[in-house]
Formats: C-alpha cells, structure tokens, sequence
C-alpha cells in the first residue's frame, strides 16, 4: 500500500471556514476527487506530483481503498484542484454516465475525453441544480417523440416548430434561445469541446454543450438543433450510431428548413445549380449552402447526381468545413440563460454568487470555467483567495434585439 | 400627319368600340380576381393566365352573340387576334410606357390582315395596334392604353377612357405571401426566488 507523503513546502492550513466543521477524515467521498481530477484532464500521476503523491495513491482514494487521507493531503488535493477541501465530503449524486450522454463521435472518441466530458458534465449538472435553487428557470419543455423513420422524423420537427410557436414559413433566428428557452442549458467547455464535437446530455435540466472550433455560426445553429433532436427524440436511447445520428441530422435539416417553405424558395433549375441563389437562401435561413444541397437531395428536388457534383463543387472550392458567409447572422447565437439567472441573483442578492460558489465547494476559476460564463460580484476579503482569483468581469453576452 | 387618337390611323378604331373592347378585356381580370384566392393555390402566375383567358372569352362570346356587329376574331392564328372592324388589334398586360417583344412581335398573319385593313398607305407601312393592360402590385388592374407601333416602338399611346365605378382590388394579397422572417424569441426569462423572511421571533 502506498504511504501518504505531505506535500513538500505546503503551508499548514487550517479548514476554512466553508469547512467550519470537525473534520471527519472518513467522510472523504474518492469519486469526488475523481471528478475533479477528470474535470481539470488531470492524470493520476499529475495530480500526485502535484500533492508528493504516487499516482497508486490516489488512484486508491478515489475508489475508497486507500485509508482515510489526512487533513493535510485534503487541503493539498483541494489547492491543487481548486476546490474547497469541504468538495471532497459531500456526497455525489448520480453522475452522468455514458448513456446519458449524446456524442456524434462516441465510438472513436478516446475514453480519457470521455472521462473528462462527463466529469465536466456531471459538475455543471451540480452548478445548474444549485442555480436553479436560487433562481426560477424557464420550466423543462422538449416534446419527447419516438421517431421509426425520417417521414416521422420529420413529422416531429414540424411538431417541436408548432409547439415553441416558431411557425412553419420562416427561419429559425436564433437556434440558442430555441433551446435555452425550452430550458436548456447551452455552455462550452474550453479545451474539450474542440474534441467531441458539439454534444448534449439528458438531464432533469438538458445541458448542451458547443464546439467552439466552429467559427461558424450557421454551422453551430446547425449543432444545436442536431442536439436538439437527440433531446426530443431519444431520450433514454443509447446514440453515436449512425442510425440516430442520422436522425437527428434529419431532424435539424427539417427544423431548420421545414419542407415546405423550403421547397416554395429552393431555386429549381433543370440542367444547373444557381449557386447565387443557393448563397441567398443561406442567408435567409442560417443553413450552410451544403446542409441546404443535402436538405434538397433529401426531399427529392435534386437527384443523386446533382447532389454528388453540387458536394464536388464544394470540397474543390475549398468550402466543405466553411464557406463564405458562414457569420452572416444577425440574430443571438451566443448563450443567455446562465449568465442572465448568475445576472438576476447578484443584482438582487450582492454577493449571493460567491455563496453559490461556496455552497459548491468551488474555486471560483473553476466555476466561472465550467459555467462558461462570468459575472462581476463585489471584491471579496474571503479567506480563500481562490474563490476569487481574477478581476471582476467581463459580460459575455448581453444581446437585445 | 400628327396621327394623336386612334381613328387617326383608322375610322373603324373609333372611341366607342375601343372602349367596349376594352371594356371586355377589363372584365375579364375583374372576374379573375373574383375567384383569386391563394388560400387554394392561386398566385400572380395563375391570376394573370385567368384574366387574360377570361378577357379573351369575354370578347369571343360577344363575337359570337353578335353584340356588336364590329368585332370579329382573326381566325387560325397561333395568337389570339381579334379586329375592330377591319383592323387586326391583340391585348396584353404590360408596361405600356416600356413594352417587352411579345408586344411588340408580330405574327405573320396579322402583318396579312393588318395590310389588308390600311392598304398601301406608305404612312401606315409596319403599324400595328395593341391593347395593352397595366396592373397595379395587387394585380388590379390601373389602366388600358391603345398602343400604336412601328419599328420596335410606340408612336401612339391613347389611355382608353373605360367606365369604371371606383378601383377594383382584390379581397386578399396577390402574388407571394409576404415573406416569413420568422419568429422573435425573447432571451430566457429568469427570475430570483423569492424567499421568505426568516422568522426573528424566537419559539
């Protein structure tokens, strides 16, 4: 068994004050310390060189084989991971597991970036619960349809469009506050999302999180509502195949472009592409022209040949990943919900952030970092420097139309 | 010679039966927007084939009935032809200021009828004669000008004094809807929970 060695040149601290309690080495919950490890893609080994551990050790307190850790090493992990030592004796709630999860890429994805998404994942299901205690949240409103084929798969784009009163005849003007409105939460997370692709999870709260290596925002519209699909139709079904990923390819390609009105506009020639109209009726509905030459194979308005010469045309213009155009929206695309309800609390309450923060037993770098968002809150004299490690704020989003 | 009205070129086109055959054709898109109804699928597209069928049967069923003895129809063309008296006359709806080619194109069998009608009058050499319908936006119709051509332009443009009570538009849009833009959302509402004041009275 592996010795706990203090870590060298650490300065003795006492619990502080979030931790104001006798501390009871035995209520050391080790997932716990997983999650976090996982949260900042921390390996074993680099978080014992952080805290003079081996990295046998602290596999061994995450799966609770290991003796209980001492005060010290508590403190230690918690520095090390920006957290508050108190994090590590809560209790987990059930964390996000794989099947919660809708990853376009599961399959090649490797199992540390999984790891790390669903550590993040479930951490943000925590901040999000805890925010939801203190602020009212637009209530939880996705259809849940079952779809056999793409005719229902259609049928149930058209009925989400119904449902939220987005009409049937026009574009889709902000895919964010689509979702963010029916009570989702749309967040990134830095560094990882880069790797999976967009992706969302089916929690009591939906947490959809966006690629950023798009710069594209008819393409991240076009993510958010493939997410959105996944959120409608496969609750509770295990996806990253090809099938309901197809699914939901199909049912962002109808949501976005209902068939009619794009059938009414799609510009018909009989021997050719007019790509300039193409180009407008990207700009119309926020759809890249390549989703809009799919969208026009799918519904039988180009045929076979037309869509694999339009598709050639694109990868030799160089336009398969971007294409001219792919920023010209005018409408939000950039999430709301949480930096308005964080907005909302410390307007009414000052100061009510950081105790959200505390309740989570959070640095506040690392809760800013998993929220994706930052609000000004009122300079602290906290006995915990982390909590506040950076200068008041920056506004990520504030957009009226 | 200054030829300014119609009968100028010839007596058969006098004001009267310009008129009346204006009259025909102005009825026709009349009854068209009657039954325009995009509710069932009409659009600009089917709303200008229905009144100029309609137009054309409204002057083919006075010809027919006899109405007036005047008005008669070119028979075998490809175009529909109708005369005022001897003269071959068509009707489009157009600009009449800026006239397209199916204006101005004429078939070979009225250039026959044409000549036959204004000799070998080297003045009329290459006229023609139209009835040219102009539209507002909602398909309604503004006005129908006597156009007469020669060489790719208008030397005569008569605005034909139809008697009308008031303009007749139609009950609903003509043409495309109005394009959707889709639906504004508000940001995500949110609200602070409100929490009761804590109780300072001790048990």
């Amino acid at each position: 068994m592996a010795t706990t060695r203090p870590p060298s040149g650490r300065r003795a601290r006492e619990c502080d004050a979030s931790c104001a309690a006798p501390f009871d080495a035995s209520a050391f919950h080790g997932e716990r310390l997983r999650l976090v490890r996982l949260f900042h893609g921390m390996t074993l080994e680099e978080l014992g060189s952080r805290v003079a551990a081996t990295r046998q050790y602290i596999h061994q307190l995450e799966t609770a084989t290991a003796t209980a850790p001492t005060l010290e090493m508590v403190d230690a992990l918690a520095a090390a991971l920006g957290v508050l030592p108190a994090f590590f004796m809560m209790p987990l709630p059930g964390g996000i597991a794989p099947e919660h999860c809708h990853f376009r890429k599961q399959a090649t994805t490797p199992q540390s970036i999984v790891q790390q998404v669903l550590a993040r994942g479930t951490l943000l299901d925590l901040a999000v619960a805890a925010i939801g205690a203190e602020v009212d949240l637009p209530p939880v409103n996705f259809p849940q349809i079952s779809t056999a084929d793409f005719r229902e798969v259609e049928e149930a784009a058209a009925a989400c469009r119904q449902h939220w009163g987005l009409g049937l005849g026009g574009p889709i003007r902000s895919m964010t506050r689509v979702v963010e409105g029916a009570g989702a939460v749309v967040t990134h997370f830095p560094g990882l999302s880069e790797r999976v692709d967009a992706f969302s999870m089916h929690r009591p709260r939906p947490l959809i999180v966006r690629s950023t290596t798009k710069e594209s925002t008819v393409r991240l519209r076009f993510d958010l509502a493939h997410e959105c699909g996944h959120l409608v139709m496969h609750q509770g079904v295990e996806t990253g195949d090809s099938e309901t990923e197809a699914q939901a390819h199909r049912f962002a390609s109808a949501f976005l472009l209902p068939a009619r009105a794009f059938a009414a506009e799609f510009p018909r020639r009989v021997r050719y592409l007019d790509w300039t109209a193409l180009y407008a009726l990207k700009r119309r509905w926020g759809v890249s022209v390549r989703a809009i030459v799919r969208r026009a194979y799918d519904l039988e308005m180009i045929d076979a040949a037309q869509y694999r010469t339009a598709n050639i045309h694109l990868v030799r213009a160089g336009h398969a990943k971007s294409e001219p155009g792919d920023n010209d929206w005018h409408w939000p695309e950039e999430p709301e919900l949480l930096l308005a309800a964080l907005t909302a609390l410390e307007t009414e309450m000052p100061g009510s952030v950081i105790g959200l923060v505390k309740s989570l037993s959070l640095g506040r770098l690392a809760f800013d970092s998993l929220v994706g968002v930052a609000v000004a809150t009122p300079p602290v004299s906290s006995d915990i420097a982390m909590l506040s490690p950076r200068p008041p704020l920056r506004v990520v989003a504030d957009f009226q139309e | 010679m200054h030829l300014t009205v119609p009968w100028d070129f010839h007596p058969d086109l006098s004001e009267m039966r310009v008129v009346e055959v204006a009259q025909l054709i102005a009825g026709g898109r009349d009854a068209a927007l009657e039954i325009y109804d995009p509710a069932r699928g009409f659009n600009g597209w089917l709303l200008g084939c229905c009144a100029y069928q309609f137009g054309r049967f409204h002057i083919e069923r006075a010809v027919e009935d006899g109405t007036f003895p005047w008005l008669g129809l070119v028979r075998g063309a490809k175009h529909f032809i109708f005369q005022i008296g001897s003269v071959p006359v068509r009707f489009y709806r157009d600009d009449p200021e800026d006239p397209s080619d199916k204006v101005l194109r004429q078939s070979e069998l009225e250039v026959r009828q044409l000549s036959l009608a204004l000799g070998n009058d080297e003045a009329m050499d290459g006229v023609s004669f139209r009835l040219v319908v102009q539209t507002g936006i909602g398909g309604e119709l503004v006005r129908i000008v006597f156009l007469a051509l020669r060489g790719g332009a208008a030397i005569l443009t008569w605005n034909v004094p139809l008697r009308r009570d008031g303009v007749r538009a139609p009950l609903v849009p003509v043409g495309a809807a109005p394009r959707d833009e889709g639906v504004a959302l508000l940001a995500p509402a949110v609200s602070v929970r409100r929490r009761p004041a804590a109780s300072s009275a001790g048990g």
